[in-house]
């Protein structure tokens, strides 16, 4: 499966290199919303994190000619899509800072009102959003991008050491996050 | 919870960009190009060969107009202090060298 996809990116990418952009269409709809879950679990708000991820197409629009046909093209986007992230997420690090309690307070009485009528996948992201960066983005390239921990050390720049201790924290806190959310509803999910 | 049960929650979080969002890329790209055609065309070596050839053009026609036959007998240049104008001369390239590098950098990062 995952061979197959490798050969089909290799296709499209030889086409964008001869001048072909309906093939780079092609290859932001094969990857733009994995990407933004990736985004948005280093960035945590959607609407920056889908502007960087614009940008990170951009950026690989014009790189592609430097992508070397060895490694999958996956872990290559990953690795941009992360390193950019982590690079805005340094930028704002001092605004997120500087928000104050009561703005927390109003976000989390938005979410109990909004979850109400959510469905499953609006519970799970909310709880991916509250794990720390690395927890959410471990667990999302380990199970939603299905990568193994050598792939993970490519594309984060993670020691293993460390991609295994946020695996195990981020399972303990996802489940820890998901129970405070949903309460008794935990059952109904599971 | 068990690992199958969490490998399926997961893989259930991925998020949907919004509509337009490829044609914003295509849109950003086409952008970039135009500006891309722009800063070459009034690239740093581009603006450096045209000043160049226009202050040889000027400075020739100078001198054929004052009809002096030989450049270095023109006394008035002798008397010009070498070394100040050196160090001046100098100072101002790496003021512009850095102000460049500079702008290099940040459009980089940008």
């Amino acid at each position: 499966m995952k061979n197959s996809q490798t050969q089909r990116d290799y296709s499209l990418i030889r086409k964008v290199n001869d001048g072909d952009t309906s093939a780079f269409r092609q290859l932001i709809f094969a990857y733009k919303d994995v990407s933004l879950s990736l985004a948005i679990s280093i960035i945590k708000d959607p609407i920056v994190a889908e502007d960087v991820l614009q940008d990170v197409f951009i950026k690989v629009y014009h790189k592609l000619h430097t992508f070397k046909f060895k490694a999958s093209f996956a872990t290559w986007l990953y690795r941009i899509v992360v390193n950019t992230c982590y690079n805005e997420l340094k930028k704002k690090k001092h605004t997120i800072s500087l928000q104050n309690t009561t703005e927390t307070d109003a976000i989390l009485n938005y979410e109990k009102d909004y979850l109400k009528d959510a469905d499953h996948k609006k519970y799970i992201n909310l709880t991916l959003e509250k794990l720390k960066p690395d927890e959410a983005l471990v667990l999302r390239l380990f199970y939603l991008c299905e990568c193994k921990i050598k792939e993970i050390q490519d594309i984060t720049g993670f020691k293993s050491s460390k991609i295994k201790v946020d695996l195990h924290r981020g399972r303990e806190n996802f489940q820890f996050y998901l129970k405070q959310i949903l309460g008794d509803d935990l059952n109904n999910l599971l | 919870m068990k690992e199958e049960k969490l490998k399926e929650m997961i893989s259930k979080s991925t998020i949907e960009t919004s509509d337009d969002f490829i044609n914003k890329v295509m849109k950003g790209i086409e952008l970039q190009e135009e500006r891309k055609k722009q800063s070459i065309f009034w690239s740093f070596p581009v603006i450096l060969f045209v000043c160049s050839a226009l202050i040889l053009a000027i400075v020739g026609l100078l001198f054929y107009m004052l009809n002096i036959q030989n450049f270095m007998e023109y006394a008035t240049f002798n008397s010009i202090p070498k070394t100040p104008v050196f160090l001046l001369v100098i100072g101002v390239a790496f003021y512009y060298i850095n102000h460049i590098m500079r702008l290099h950098h940040n459009e980089k990062t940008i």
